[in-house]
This record gives C-alpha cells, sequence and structure tokens, in this order.
C-alpha cells in the first residue's frame, strides 16, 4: 500500500516537475531578450510551414465537415418543416465548436507533430547543443518562432474552415437538396452574433493555439535524444494535444454559452 | 611550467553525477593556452562530458571550471552565451544545417553576431573554406557531402568568428586513413595559424598523441594521467599502460558495476 502510494507521488511529482519544465522554456522563449529582437524573417518562414502548408488539410475537412452537416442537418429539420433554418444550423455549429475544435485537433496532427519531430531531430544532430555553443540561445532562435506562428496561424486557419464549411453546407443545401439560396443565407445572417458566435469561437482558437504549439515545442525540446525519442514525443503531442483541446472545449464551453 | 601558471581552462575538484551514477569524483585538470590538449581515455569515462561542463552545457554538482579566469557555472545567462562566442565547438556529428547551403551553414554565426555586410561575409566564409580546403563546395548542400567534408564545413563554421579555443569531439571517428590525415593536418595547422587553445576528444590515441602538446586520461572517475604524450608513453601506471597497449584486463573493468551474477540468479 506504502510503495502504491509512493509510485503515485513520484508520478504526481514527474508531471510537476514536466510541468515547471514547460513553463520555463516557455517563459524564456516567449520573454526572454533576444540581441536582434524578434527574428521576423524566421517568423514568416515558420508561419509557411505551419500555417500555409496545413491550409489544404484545413480546407478540404472543412468543406466535406459543412457539406455533412448540411446533409444530417437537413435530414433532421425536414420532420419539423424547419429546413430553412439549415443555414443557421451549419453556421452557429461550425462558429461555435466545430470550427475552433476540428481546426485545432487537425492542426496538432498536422503542424504540432511536425513542430516536435523537427525541434526534435535538432536536437539529436547535435543542432541545437551548436546554436548554444555559437552562443545563441535556441529557444529565442528556434523554439520563439514557431510558438509564434502557432499561435498566429490557427485562428486563421479556424476561419478559413468556418468560411468554408458554410460554403459546404450551401453546397449541399441549397444546390442538392433545393432549400431556398435566400432563406438559407439570411437565417444564417440573422442569427449568428458577431460577438457571441464568432469572438467567442475566435477565443476558444487562440486558447487550443497558445496550448497546442507549447505542447508541442516542448515535446520536441525536451524528448530523450534517439529515434525512440522522436517517435515517443510525436505521439505525445498529438495525444496531450487532443485531449486539452477536448478538455478546454467543454470548460471554454461552459463559461461562455453555458451561463457559468 | 609557465604554461602551468597561465591556464586557459582550469578544472578544480569538479564532482560531477548524471542522476545516480557518479562520472567525477573530485577531478582537476588545466589546459594550457596556446596548445593543443588531447583528452583521452576508455569509453565512457566521460570525456565529452568534459567538454559539455566547459562550455556550460552542464553544470557540475560541486567544483569549479574557469575558463580565461571566469567561472564557467557562475556566469549569468547573458555572460555564459558572450563567452561561448570565444569558443568554437566541433561536434562528433558535424551539427550541420541540414536547410542550410554550406555557404550559408559558414556564414550563420557572421551573419548573427557581427554587422558585417553581405560581401565581407563572403569573403570571410571564403577564406575559412578555403581553409579547410571546400571553398570549391560553397554551394552543396549537407547532405551532398561525406561524413569527413561535413565535419571541414562544421570546422569552417567553428573559426568563422575567430574564437579563442576550440573542442573537437571526436573528430577522427568513422575517418579513412586520408580523411583522418586530412583533419589531424587541420588541427594542427589551424592550432597554430590562429592561435588557438585547442581541445582535442579522441579515441584515436596513436593519432591524437603525434598532434598533442598536453595530454588529460581520464578514467574510473577521476584523471588517471595528466602531462605531455611523451610523459604518457613511459609513464609505469598500470591504468595507462592498460589504455595504451588496449589490454583488455587491468584497472579498467570489463564489466558495468553490478552486484555478483550468483547473488542475481
Amino acid at each position: 500500500m506504502l510503495g502504491y502510494l509512493q509510485r503515485i507521488g513520484l508520478a504526481a511529482l514527474s508531471q510537476l516537475s514536466n510541468l515547471g519544465r514547460a513553463g520555463l522554456i516557455l517563459a524564456q522563449a516567449v520573454f526572454g531578450r533576444s540581441r536582434a529582437g524578434i527574428h521576423w524573417h524566421l517568423l514568416i518562414h515558420q508561419v509557411y510551414a505551419v500555417g500555409v502548408l496545413s491550409l489544404s488539410i484545413i480546407i478540404v475537412s472543412g468543406l466535406f465537415i459543412g457539406m455533412v452537416l448540411g446533409l444530417q442537418g437537413y435530414t433532421i429539420l425536414v420532420n419539423y418543416g424547419s429546413e430553412q433554418a439549415l443555414g443557421q444550423m451549419v453556421a452557429l455549429s461550425l462558429t461555435r465548436e466545430l470550427g475552433p475544435v476540428v481546426t485545432a485537433l487537425l492542426f496538432a496532427g498536422r503542424a504540432g507533430s511536425a513542430l516536435t519531430a523537427e525541434i526534435g531531430l535538432m536536437k539529436v544532430t547535435e543542432q541545437l547543443a551548436s546554436l548554444e555553443m555559437m552562443g545563441i540561445d535556441p529557444l529565442r532562435r528556434v523554439v520563439a518562432p514557431r510558438f509564434w506562428a502557432g499561435v498566429i496561424s490557427l485562428p486563421i486557419l479556424s476561419l478559413i474552415f468556418v468560411s468554408v464549411g458554410c460554403l459546404g453546407g450551401a453546397l449541399v443545401g441549397v444546390s442538392w437538396l433545393g432549400i431556398d439560396s435566400g432563406s438559407f443565407w439570411a437565417n444564417m445572417q440573422a442569427s449568428v452574433s458577431f460577438y457571441d458566435d464568432v469572438v467567442n469561437g475566435m477565443i476558444k482558437s487562440v486558447i487550443f493555439a497558445l496550448v497546442v504549439t507549447w505542447i508541442a515545442v516542448y515535446q520536441g525540446f525536451d524528448l530523450v535524444p534517439t529515434s525512440e525519442g522522436i517517435a515517443r514525443a510525436t505521439t505525445r503531442t498529438v495525444v496531450y494535444a487532443s485531449l486539452a483541446i477536448l478538455g478546454l472545449d467543454f470548460f471554454l464551453t461552459a463559461v461562455m454559452f453555458g451561463g457559468i | 611550467m609557465s604554461e602551468l601558471l597561465d591556464p586557459f581552462i582550469t578544472v578544480e575538484n569538479v564532482v560531477f553525477r548524471r542522476e545516480r551514477r557518479l562520472i567525477y569524483d573530485g577531478i582537476s585538470a588545466h589546459v594550457p593556452r596556446g596548445k593543443i590538449t588531447a583528452i583521452v581515455g576508455p569509453s565512457g569515462a566521460g570525456k565529452t562530458t568534459l567538454l559539455r561542463l566547459i562550455g556550460g552545457q552542464l553544470i557540475p554538482g560541486s567544483g569549479d571550471i574557469k575558463v580565461d579566469g571566469l567561472s564557467v557555472n557562475q556566469l549569468k545567462r547573458k555572460q555564459l552565451f558572450e563567452l561561448r562566442k570565444r569558443m568554437g565547438v566541433l561536434f562528433q556529428s558535424g551539427a550541420l544545417f541540414g536547410e542550410l547551403s554550406v555557404f550559408d551553414n559558414v556564414a550563420f554565426p557572421l551573419r548573427v553576431h557581427t554587422e558585417l555586410d553581405d560581401d565581407l561575409i563572403r569573403l570571410v566564409v571564403l577564406m575559412k573554406l578555403e581553409a579547410v580546403g571546400l571553398r570549391g563546395a560553397f554551394d552543396l548542400m549537407p547532405y551532398e557531402l561525406s561524413g569527413g567534408m561535413q565535419r571541414r564545413v562544421a570546422l569552417a563554421r567553428a573559426i568563422a568568428l575567430d574564437p579563442e579555443m576550440i573542442m573537437y569531439d571526436e573528430p577522427f571517428v568513422g575517418q579513412d586513413p586520408i580523411g583522418l590525415g586530412v583533419l589531424l593536418a587541420l588541427v594542427k595547422r589551424l592550432n597554430q595559424a590562429l592561435d588557438l587553445t585547442s581541445i582535442v576528444v579522441s579515441h584515436d590515441l596513436k593519432e591524437t598523441l603525434s598532434i598533442a602538446d598536453h595530454v588529460i586520461m581520464m578514467a574510473n572517475r577521476v584523471v588517471a594521467f595528466e602531462g605531455t604524450p611523451q610523459a604518457m608513453r613511459g609513464s609505469e601506471d598500470r591504468l595507462v599502460q592498460q589504455f595504451l597497449n588496449g589490454s583488455p584486463d587491468g584497472p579498467v573493468s570489463f564489466h558495468y558495476s553490478a552486484p555478483p551474477l550468483l547473488e542475481v540468479v
């Protein structure tokens, strides 16, 4: 019994120590002073690598999810004679929930794992150590641009996802199932509030971006420098980030829309 | 004797543990200024660890490491990074940046740390590449180079900022006789031409001792020998003799420390 408690205590201490180390790495990367200030060219390069290269998966997923929402929504709403409200249903589902959550999950799988693997490989091949020994802080040079690129890219990707999803819903609802185009778009416009729905969705996205990118860069920076270490760290990035997104989503939804 | 009075690096009573394993049990040594110092010893003796301690990438449990009079483990982060600009390191893998060309790899520290214009950077980079015999390879990518060429490019990058000292971590591993000879000559030539203090960690005893002025031998968690290569060859110490002759039996145990087999089966 005592041994069991000891193991639980050790595991808790280890997790706390990881959290502390992750916090220190983030603080040094984000708030540490650099001689050259902000490395704009590195940031732009990373926004391209992390954000622009994720566009295809975001657009395709957004389109199909919007189409599925249109199809499923229509089959339910038509039973109540309310199929004209399809635009409202598609738009609210996407702006409040599916947009931020699915984009963040896809981002964790596509860009988060790539960030972890890239930083991890730099550690395995001693590139991070070599930067340190050149008098260059790898936290400022490698971690910070990637972190900010994730924080900038994910909310924009989420907006694109929602927009394409609405078009997907319209494609199925209006072009295929024959709902009146005017009522589809007018219902959507009338029911979606900019502050309550769009802004809250964006706030969710920004929080997911901070968490997912933090997990990804920390896992890469702190991994055991072996090929197996990289494999484990990339897996951990996707698993931890996905769980964090879903857990945080419930909490944020409860605060934003649940009246807590 | 004068080199003992003016060492570039001094290591005093350093104790270092990696998790529970004791690596150094109070080691002391010095690296003379302007000379080539070889750090030799069996695998796992902590030779590379000593380089990382000197570079401030690891912190000793106790003791002090001074580089040109500065206690590395007492320096603040910014001061440490300033000190590192005076050091060059050649890593075992070369550690070149894979997405940058040979030219850009060597130009990298110059672009980050200096305000030189592009023309001057080009001139300096080509001079450094000329020094390692790879000026003609300036536009190649690292994956297009052999292991030995990658190390020479990494060496050009390490000397780009004209450091006062350079640390070589196993520079001769996996080299054919020609590549090994080229690197040996380079280490010697650069040390003389640039008035560097050089530290070479290597298993290739014969070759390393041929260019070294000073030897530090690590074994069994202590400095087993420190002195000139000639004194090392003449030493009657059993440990030194075992290492020089490559004997499987002697003070350095073949087995990693463990309880007797009969106790565990």
